[in-house]
């Protein structure tokens, strides 16, 4: 069940967070960089910041630096920022503004 | 996921944060986390390790703690560590936890109450020392402005709070005594009396033959 860093909505974060093996759920406020293989912000989250990762699914608002392999951004997801990603997958619905290209 | 965590946030083991948390409704750790932390209920799991300053209603500790708590209630777990300090209202140890730190009994409202009752208890000793001397109405200025200066020319100065007590009010003592003789003499009504007395008797006799004369 705690096998996952989860930040949960209505929570306020602010700093370095590495998470190491384990995937990352962002569901609060995040602002600052986050280190991880998989990563997955909810529809209510809010990321400013630096993100680094493996794994990336999208579903709320995203600020900042993405860098990645494997990017989904969901219908509800929202990227304003510089996107660097090996495959990318937009769904229908989703808002990306900024720039995209490959990671390598 | 989400329904896995539910509404606890977790940081999970082997994750390490640095920074801030605020408003954390309830939070695992489990990995490595120095930051300041505002939450209603933290638990730092066996594997945990937390640096820094906890401001919570309940925190569950079993593993590694280093900074200053302030929680309502702190359970230590038998596998716990703490250092640094810790505030609380009600605390629970287990056999094996190990307390390596200040260990603060938090009565904040009591605190208060008693030093209010110092500060009138100091009051009400100090004004019945200058009080009974003085007139009311036009000795306080003479009283209160007394010990200011007869501490500075004074070449021996307290070393404690209540000495300088003690020296404040023997000094309006004593200026008391030298501004106004006519205030200090009323308090000696017998000895004048007497006098007077004898004044009186003194002035008969003395008038006695002056009237036979």
């Amino acid at each position: 069940m705690d096998d996952v860093t989860h930040i949960i909505n209505g929570m306020d974060i602010e700093g370095v967070l590495n998470g190491g093996d384990l995937p990352v759920v962002v569901d609060g406020i995040f602002t600052g960089e986050i280190h991880a293989e998989t990563d997955t912000l909810t529809e209510h989250a809010q990321f400013s910041g630096k993100l680094f990762a493996t794994h990336v699914e999208i579903g709320g608002q995203f600020n900042g630096e993405l860098v990645c392999d494997t990017l989904n951004v969901a219908a509800t997801g929202k990227i304003d920022g510089a996107v660097k990603a090996d495959t990318l997958s937009i769904d229908l619905g989703a808002e990306v503004m900024g720039s995209i290209s490959r990671a390598t | 996921m989400d329904k896995a965590t539910g509404n606890k946030a977790v940081i999970a083991a082997g994750a390490h944060f640095k920074g801030q948390i605020k408003h954390a409704r309830s939070i695992e750790i489990n990995g490595v986390v120095e930051a300041d932390l505002t939450a209603d209920k933290v638990t730092i799991g066996p594997d945990g390790k937390f640096v820094g300053a906890i401001n919570a209603d309940l925190v569950v500790i079993s593993g590694d703690y280093n900074g200053n708590m302030d929680a309502g209630s702190i359970w230590a777990t038998a596998t716990a560590k703490i250092a640094g300090k810790i505030q609380y209202k009600t605390l629970q140890m287990d056999r094996g936890a190990a307390l390596n730190c200040r260990v603060v009994h938090n009565w904040k409202p009591e605190k208060s109450a008693t030093k209010k009752q110092a500060d009138k208890a100091a009051k009400d000793t100090s004004k019945p020392d200058i009080a009974p001397g003085a007139e009311p109405g036009g000795e306080a200025g003479v009283t209160e402005s007394a010990p200011e200066s007869d501490l500075s020319q004074s070449s021996e100065l307290p070393q404690h709070a209540s000495e300088a007590n003690n020296v404040a009010d023997d000094a309006a003592l004593k200026m008391l005594a030298e501004s106004a003789p006519g205030e200090v003499t009323p308090k000696k009504q017998p000895a004048s009396g007497r006098r007077l007395g004898i004044f009186g008797f003194g002035s008969k006799s003395a008038k006695l033959p002056d009237a036979s004369s």
